[in-house]
């Protein structure tokens, strides 16, 4: 429920806050999207990210928090509606589509999502992500979710291991 | 200032948890797995913090598989798995299934023909064990339960003990595998009125509860589920015309009452070709019938007082049947998320979703006479 700016008479514009990569690049957003960000929100509440000053997020590069804020400029609309109960069936296919396309990436960009997302405390993103990569592990072996998680082999010491676990488990390696 | 490298984040606990929410409960297969390929992973799922939140972040129970008993002549019960899920032992030899129930089956044995007069026992396909073979009852069940005396029938459930209103585990999300305790309630008819008798895990005994109300009504022959709603089960009984009645056992008063089953749905009705208890989507009694290709879904709003008017049945759905063969009804599934109905043709059993209307192939083998789902999170 933060206040629209007051007296600055610009019929409604949406008020813009900063954000500051590790790398030092600056960003621009809307501050509805960007306060889909827990950790951002209260400081934005505060008034703070605007004008000159900008949030610094020491954790994240810039070409993770592009991606960031390409999902949070997204989904910031049905946020905003208190997850869009009067949202239209084509809204919410448009969204999911958005998603399904969104994490279509690349390993070490999903993994930077997840810390960042988890830094962040974005929800919606952390949800999203983690999903993924239960989806990546499903119906696997041991060895391949290892694989697909980019873990290296396991040393003798964890194979034995593995092993004597899987006999505890029958079932789960007919 | 050179930063250091991030660490994985599938190294770090909090974000495992994060993933391992997301692998459906439906698919212990994965979860299992997953456990196995490092000692992180491993520690993270054993974790009973992790059980619990797991189980609380899905809420609803999973169906694992389903138990049913061959028509034919064998004695034995069989887990047919339907999802990623496959029970150490899949057919109990000697034993029927009477009840599932909170994680827990209920299985009729022929042990009690060698000497030992226990014919109730308590398994638990998961964990691989049967959890308690039940004392003698003080009357001797046979399956079908009457077959010596005209006035004899009789069925059972089993439930978690805390589902008597004493607190303690509401949505039965936690109870099961954690050896808690049990109630089983044994209730049948006899020559001189109605008998129930309930055998509590933590007395680890039976109490009777004899009444001499005359039930005017006969168990069926074949054991079929019963439904657990609030604090009552509820028992499909026949009269000597073959009409259908409920049973109603109120487990915290004890008292039994008689509903009646709805009417035929239509003047020219032939009367159905089965019957199964269930729940509505807002938690009221239910009822379902089929006729030919039909199915009829019926909701009975409770009365509120003694006194209130009985409104009766009200026919809120019809459902053409998705099978190309007519059907029956051979058992009801609820988890509080999904309402399933179980139907048999002569193409085997199928699990028909009451939101989607979709159906699943349970088994191709249409030799059950009912099916008793077996919903519980697989334990960690």
């Amino acid at each position: 429920m933060a206040a629209p700016e007051s007296g600055d008479g610009n019929n409604g514009a949406a008020r813009m806050v900063t954000l500051i990569s590790s790398d030092n690049t600056r960003f621009e957003v809307e501050a509805a999207a960007a306060s889909l960000s827990q950790t951002l929100q209260l400081t934005i509440l505060d008034g703070g990210g605007g004008g000159g000053d900008g949030i610094p997020l020491p954790n994240v590069d810039s070409a993770t928090l592009s991606k960031v804020l390409e999902y949070c400029i997204k989904h910031a609309p049905a946020a905003a509606n208190g997850g869009a109960p009067n949202a239209t069936a084509v809204d919410r296919a448009e969204l999911e589509r958005f998603d399904n396309e969104f994490v279509n990436i690349d390993q070490s960009v999903l993994y930077s999502l997840i810390m960042a997302a988890h830094n962040l405390e974005i929800e919606g993103l952390q949800s999203l992500v983690a999903k993924k990569v239960a989806d990546m592990i499903k119906g696997k072996s041991p060895m391949e979710i290892r694989r697909t998680l980019g873990f290296p082999d396991p040393t003798p010491e964890e194979q034995a291991e593995m092993n004597a676990h899987m006999l505890e488990y029958g079932w789960a390696y007919e | 200032m050179a930063a250091a490298p991030p660490p994985s984040p599938l190294q770090m606990d909090d974000l495992i948890e994060e993933v391992l929410f997301r692998v459906p409960p439906e698919d212990p297969l994965t979860l299992v797995r997953a456990a196995l390929i490092n000692k992180r992973w491993r520690r993270v799922i054993h974790d009973p913090g992790f059980r619990h939140r797991f189980r609380t972040f899905h809420r609803a129970a999973p169906m694992l598989g389903v138990l049913c008993n061959s028509n034919y002549v064998t004695y034995k019960a069989q887990f047919i798995p339907i999802c990623s899920f496959r029970p150490p032992h899949a057919i109990m030899s000697d034993t029927n299934v009477v009840d599932a129930r909170h994680g827990r089956v209920l299985l009729h044995t022929l042990s009690w023909g060698s000497g030992q007069r226990k014919p109730f026992a308590v398994w638990d396909p998961v964990k691989d064990e049967i959890r308690e073979y039940l004392p003698e009852t003080p009357r001797l069940p046979e399956l079908p339960f009457s077959r010596y005396h005209r006035n004899d029938s009789a069925s059972a459930a089993v439930l978690c003990c805390t589902a008597n209103n004493n607190g303690g585990c509401d949505d039965h999300l936690h109870c099961c595998h954690d050896d808690g305790p049990f109630l089983v309630v044994f209730i049948g008819t006899f020559s001189k009125g109605m008998f129930v008798y309930t055998y509590s895990s933590r007395d680890g005994a039976w109490s009777q509860h004899v009444s001499s109300q005359q039930l005017d009504a006969r168990f069926p022959d074949t054991v079929v589920p019963n439904l657990l709603l609030e604090n009552s089960l509820h028992f499909i009984v026949f009269n000597d015309n073959h009409g259908a009645k409920i049973l109603k056992y109120d487990l915290a008063t004890r008292d039994t009452s008689m509903i009646p089953t709805p009417p035929p749905p239509t003047t020219d009705s032939r009367g159905p070709r089965s019957i199964m208890l269930m729940t509505t989507g807002e938690g009221k009694l239910g009822f379902g019938s089929t006729e030919e290709y039909w199915v009829y879904l019926w909701s009975r709003p409770q009365q509120a007082t003694l006194e209130e008017a009985d409104v009766g049945w009200e026919l809120i759905r019809v459902i053409e049947l998705p099978t190309v063969l007519p059907a029956s009804l051979v058992g009801f599934a609820n988890n509080g998320v999904n309402r399933t109905l179980f139907v048999r043709t002569t193409n085997g059993v199928y699990a028909l979703d009451l939101k989607s209307l979709r159906t699943r192939t349970i088994s191709k083998n249409n030799g059950f006479f009912c099916v008793f789902p077996y919903m519980c999170f697989y334990p960690f």
